[in-house]
């Protein structure tokens, strides 16, 4: 299981350093000059060498990549604009992607799970069609959109929820109680804009899935046993029905925290998805770099997860 | 043998929609099991035996499957008319079955003691534990060495005749007085066929059971059964003992079913003879006798009248217009 783990981490290595290596060069070949960001055109020239000087874009291409990629392991990377260090920024809104993300995949599985169980279990029934349409409509709908409708439906029609941020107003002063259940109603809509195409893919999954396994010899065999049917479905298919749903975990990772850049957006969520749009729009290369960095690292933990929590559950593969 | 059946099958039909038409698996199935004896049912591929064995313990998948007509009696209740919750409360505990493939009738993510204790935990309402013991007792039972560490097994760190152990091990672990074997040995080595039938054979003295031997080889009947039911396109077309029915087959489909039989005797010139034609489809049976097309015997009067199943010598029921030795 070492040598897995570490095979698995040495693999995973030069793909994040392609990654950053790709988004280097894309940056610095994008229009437009970091410093005109930063400081108005009239200043003069010599105070703008001297500030290309000090962020270092004086530098060849090449030299400059080292000098990151030093300054991004040993953690001295500064942003361009406020020159705090990034690792500080991340950490910032770091927590606050993964309580988002954390919450769409918990939604996500849950829910798509329990509607494929049930679409199985009533196969060709009503209520299975009807689930199938609906999932196929959140399947098929963009995100963009289906987050600015949730916030029209039940922020502005029927003003539930709060559309945007994290936090109400005086959220530093609310009692602890108080503060959890205003995070958890800011939660509510980037959560579900994030995971109901992915719950609706996950129930599809499951879905057939299920019926693949009720097919199957040892099902017909816990029947036999005398086991209740919900005995059957819930232990004997389910158990073997997730197995498949749990490699879907480590793929959709990287969907989901590309979701999170747009979601973060549009419902002004301080997470590192946001961070990365305003970044690239103010030309603020370090924090990108790192940024992206960060979800490349994550996508690559997560999907380790995957084929770990698969071993777990799997003993097949976890006794070779 | 004059003691009370423990199974009795009257004029069962399981039929199946299908959406070419119904197909009539099971068309009017009757015998019974007597206390203590080995009942084989053997037939062709397709012949009703399998849907006849699932029928028994509601195990027919509904649908497609219909329950057409018939009367499965056990214990003073009629299955056919039971619940779905009667019904799982009798399977495991007084009726068990074990199927063809070893290979895939244990569930790969639990452990073989898990899957046998499950059922005595269903059945016996004893805790995990004491079910546990239970499952390293049937173990043993079954032959399996070392039942304390191999009842934490999985089922793929077991071959395919230690996987039927555990299978017979789960169906015996609340001790029926029914077990439906549904083919246990096709599946498995020539060798390991043997070990298991003469398995099957031991635990049924010492457990006093009776089983329903589906089959369809003629040579493990030969071995292990008391009586048997000879099936064709959903019927019974011959009832008899074991030794009546090698001595003298009175339905021509049994006897061609004998002379099919490879034998390690006779010349080596001496050719196979096979019963010409093929099963007829479930959805289109022939008029009159169903065998009649593939029949050597047959003549006019078979299209016409379904032969009914009458005593053709003393124990001996055929279903048969012209039976062998009256032609």
């Amino acid at each position: 299981m070492a040598t897995f783990l570490l095979r698995r981490v040495l693999v995973a290595l030069p793909v994040i350093l392609g990654v950053f290596t790709v988004l280097f060069f894309a940056l610095h070949a994008m229009p437009g000059d970091p410093v005109d960001t930063l400081i108005p055109r009239d200043i003069p020239s010599e105070n703008r060498e001297e500030l290309i000087r000090n962020l270092g874009l004086d530098q060849p291409l090449y030299v400059q990549y080292f000098k990151t990629i030093e300054q991004l392991f040993t953690l001295q990377l500064k942003t361009f604009g406020t020159r705090r260090p990034v690792v500080e920024v991340i950490a910032e809104a770091l927590p606050n992607t993964l309580i988002l993300a954390l919450a769409s995949v918990a939604i996500a599985y849950v829910v798509g799970i329990l509607l494929g169980i049930v679409q199985a279990v009533r196969q060709y029934s009503k209520l299975d069609t009807g689930i199938t349409v609906v999932a196929l409509v959140f399947y098929s709908m963009p995100g963009f959109w289906l987050a600015l409708m949730l916030i029209l439906a039940f922020a502005l029609w029927w003003p539930v929820l709060p559309a945007t941020g994290m936090h109400s107003p005086g959220w530093e002063f609310m009692p602890p109680a108080a503060r959890r259940l205003d995070l958890l109603r800011h939660l509510v809509l980037p959560a579900a804009t994030l995971s109901l195409a992915s719950a609706a893919g996950v129930a599809r999954y499951m879905r057939s899935s299920m019926l693949e396994v009720v097919r199957q010899d040892y099902v017909r065999t816990a029947r036999a046993k005398g086991l209740r049917r919900s005995k059957v479905v819930f232990k004997h298919a389910l158990r073997n029905a997730l197995l498949p749903i749990v490699t879907l975990l480590g793929l959709e990772l990287p969907a989901l925290f590309s979701g999170a850049v747009l979601v973060e957006t549009v419902f002004g969520w301080p997470g590192m998805g946001r961070q990365i749009v305003g970044a690239i729009f103010r030309q603020d290369f370090p924090v990108v770099l790192t940024n992206t960095f960060v979800f490349s690292s994550l996508v690559v933990l997560g999907s380790l997860l995957a084929d770990l929590l698969y071993s777990v559950v799997d003993p097949r593969i976890r006794h070779g | 043998m004059s003691a009370a059946p423990v199974l009795e099958i009257r004029d069962l039909k399981t039929w199946f929609r299908t959406d070419r038409g119904v197909a009539r698996a099971v068309d009017g199935v009757s015998f019974e099991v007597l206390p203590g004896e080995t009942l084989g049912v053997v037939g062709e591929s397709g012949c009703g035996k399998s849907v006849t064995a699932l029928s028994v313990l509601g195990l027919v998948p509904k649908p497609p499957g219909i329950h057409a007509g018939g009367q499965i009696l056990f214990e003073g209740a009629d299955l056919a008319r039971l619940g779905e919750r009667e019904l799982e409360d009798i399977r495991g505990d007084r009726i068990s079955m074990i199927f063809q493939e070893p290979m895939t009738s244990l569930n790969p993510v639990f452990t073989v003691g898990d899957q046998i204790a499950e059922s005595v935990v269903r059945h016996r309402g004893v805790s995990r534990g004491e079910a546990m013991g239970v499952a390293v007792d049937m173990l043993q039972k079954v032959g399996i060495p070392s039942p304390e560490s191999r009842v934490r097994d999985y089922p793929h760190q077991m071959s395919g005749g230690m996987r039927q152990r555990v299978m017979i091990a789960m169906a015996l672990a609340c001790r029926p007085t029914l077990l439906v074997a549904d083919e246990p040995t096709t599946a498995l080595d020539v060798t390991i066929q043997a070990q298991i039938l003469e398995l099957l054979a031991q635990l049924q003295r010492d457990l006093h059971m009776s089983v329903l031997l589906i089959t369809h080889d003629l040579g493990v009947v030969e071995e292990v059964c008391d009586r048997v039911v000879v099936m064709y396109a959903g019927k019974v077309v011959e009832r008899a003992t074991v030794d009546d029915l090698f001595d003298r087959p009175l339905h021509p489909y049994t006897a061609g079913l004998f002379r099919s039989v490879p034998r390690a005797t006779g010349t080596r010139a001496a050719r196979l003879e096979v019963i010409p034609g093929v099963v007829p489809s479930p959805l289109d049976f022939p008029t009159g006798c169903r065998f009649r097309n593939r029949c050597p015997a047959a003549r006019g009067p078979c299209a016409e009248g379904e032969p009914p199943l009458v005593e053709g010598a003393a124990g001996h029921q055929v279903a048969c217009h012209y039976p062998e030795g009256t032609r």
